[in-house]
Order: C-alpha cells, then structure tokens, then sequence
C-alpha cells in the first residue's frame, strides 16, 4: 500500500475510532439500541478496512447484543474490551505512522 | 475512451478514502465528488452530469434506497454495504453491482468493468449544463443552475437568472423543451420554475429569494405531487 494513503488511513482511524466507541457507548448507556447497532456496524466497517480481524469479531458481537437488546451492563463490558483492543491497536499504529513518516 | 464520471456517497469516512484511492488507481473513471450524506449527493447530481454512483445502503436521515427513490433520472449504481441483507433489494433498484465492505481492489475493479459495459449499451444520457439564447443580436450561454425562473411576457420569455434577467422570443412551450425536464416545472401559465431554486411554497405561491411565484390552480395539483416526491 502506498505509504501516504497507508498515513492518512491510520490517522483517519486514530481520530475517528475512539469517538465513535464513545459515542457507542453512550448509546448503549441511554438504551438506545438501534442507534448504537447503527453505530456498531460503521465501526466495524473502518475496523474491518485496516484489517484489525480481533476487534471486528468484537465489534460483530456488540452489534448482535445490541439487537438482542441483551442488558446493557453486558454490551458495556463487550464496550470496554473493544476500548482496550483499541487503545493497543492505536499504540501499534502510532509506532508504524512514526515509521512511515520518517521514510 | 471518455472518463466515467463518478459519485461516492457513503458516511464512513475509511470506506470513502479507499473508493475514492480506488477511484484514483482506474484510468476510465474520474471522481466528481465524494459525499458524506444522501442530500449532499441529491444537490451534486442537480448541477453534475454523473455516470456512476458508489451508494452506501445505511446513511443515517436518508438511505441510499431513500435516495434512488427521490431521482428521476439514474445514473448506473453500485451498491457498498457491510450487510448482505440489502441484497435482493439493491437489485430490486436496478443496482448493476452490490459490494460488501472492505472492498477488495480486486472486486471493485470487476465491478467498474459491468459499468463500463453497462454505460457502453445505454444511450447517451448525459445532461445538458446549459443553453444558447439569442438575446438582441447576440447569442449567449446561460447556465442551467443559474435560473431562478421563467416569466412569459406576451410573445417573450423573461428569464431571471442569479445574476440579470434575459428577455428573448419564444414560447413557454419552446422553454420547457429546452430546459432539463427533472430540474424545472411549469407552476403557471406564465411561469416556470427551478425546482432546485426553491426556498419556500405556500398555498399559492412559490418563494424564490425574494421573488414570489404564483401557482396556477391547473399546475398546482402536478407541481405539490411532484416537490413531495
């Protein structure tokens, strides 16, 4: 992949993730379940594009909990995990972007 | 060959940096813009002649189904989604191809190759942008999106456009074969309008800027049918 789009890509994902797993969140939080399986699934979409297949599979699982409108303290436990795979996922990218931006 | 010119609606942002890559990386097509929601689309394909449109299906206030429901002329639509649920509908709409994100390069080339196929067999249907009128002794080209509207006076036609009114010879019957049927409706007896231009309608009136637009009772019933749909 071209190394300025692969740039653009990551910091795509690092400004945008974090605030959509907030914002899905706080979906669940106000048991609004069809906003937050909206959410879910555009999530997954920009997860599955950079090929993060762990946090996708997390993700699909939210997704299924939200329209089983299982309890929301279990989707927020599913939440928490995709943060903390988040937070890895970015720490890994923030090492390649300083790669890629030294090439 | 001639570039097929392109629109991509979706509102993930990842999923439109990799059409609009994709876009870049395939010398037949050309992007005209990439829009984040059904109503940026809906105004680009009022103004652009656009051959080929990348959808998304779930778009939060209007989906892409809500948008194919509210053109009336379709360019050839790929259909970009995560769900493989929308399927049989994307077909029921006549989308010529239905891709499940992440898009592999691969399969959106395959893709681009049925709309080559399927523009080559389709007659031309590119719109028009704009039109000559004779104005005095001069010949001048005015702009589709630029009128607001056309006033019949006796024998002439007053065009107001965004910038100066033109008044030429012809009938409204000649105008309206000029201008872009999708785009402009006949309100009145002496008046034509751009349906684009519209700010506000009241019971018998159109408002366009600060101009007012009276609504035959005849036009009325085809003119509201039509702004609603």
């Amino acid at each position: 992949m071209n190394p300025d789009f692969l740039i653009e890509l990551i910091e795509t994902f690092i400004a945008q993730a974090p605030a959509q797993i907030v914002e899905l969140s706080a979906a669940v939080q106000q048991r609004k379940y069809e906003t937050a399986a909206r959410i879910a699934h555009k999530t997954k979409s920009m997860f599955a594009y950079l090929k993060l297949g762990k946090s996708v599979k997390r993700i699909r699982q939210i997704e299924a909990q939200t329209l089983e409108a299982v309890s929301a303290d279990r989707i927020l436990q599913s939440i928490e995990k995709l943060e903390s795979e988040t937070a890895q996922s970015i720490y890994e990218m923030n090492v390649v972007l300083a790669k890629l931006k030294m090439l | 060959m001639k570039q097929i010119k392109c629109l991509i609606v979706d509102d993930e942002i990842i999923s439109r940096k990799f059409l609009e890559r994709y876009i870049a990386q395939s010398p037949d097509l050309m992007l005209v813009k990439s829009c984040q929601t059904a109503a940026q689309a809906l105004a680009v394909l009022r103004t652009a002649s656009i051959d080929l449109i990348f959808l998304d299906i779930e778009m939060p206030e209007m989906t892409g189904m809500q948008m194919l429901d509210e053109m009336t002329r379709r360019p050839v639509v790929i259909m970009v989604t995560g769900k493989e649920k929308y399927a049989l509908k994307a077909f029921e709409y006549d989308a010529l191809d239905y891709l499940m994100k992440p898009i592999s390069f691969a399969r959106f080339e395959k893709a681009v190759q049925k709309a080559i196929k399927a523009l080559a067999q389709r007659p031309d249907q590119s719109v028009p942008e704009e039109m000559f009128i004779k104005v005095s002794s001069k010949i001048l080209k005015v702009r589709f999106d630029t009128i607001l509207f056309i006033e019949a006076k006796g024998d002439y036609a007053q065009l107001h456009t965004t910038e100066r009114k033109h008044t030429i010879y012809t009938s409204m019957n000649e105008m309206l074969e000029k201008l872009p049927a999708g785009e402009f409706c006949r309100v009145h007896r002496s008046f034509i309008i751009n349906i684009s231009r519209v700010d506000g309608i009241s019971r018998n009136e159109i408002q366009i800027g600060e101009h007012r637009i009276p609504i035959g009772v005849s036009f009325r019933k085809d003119f509201l049918a039509r702004f609603k749909r």
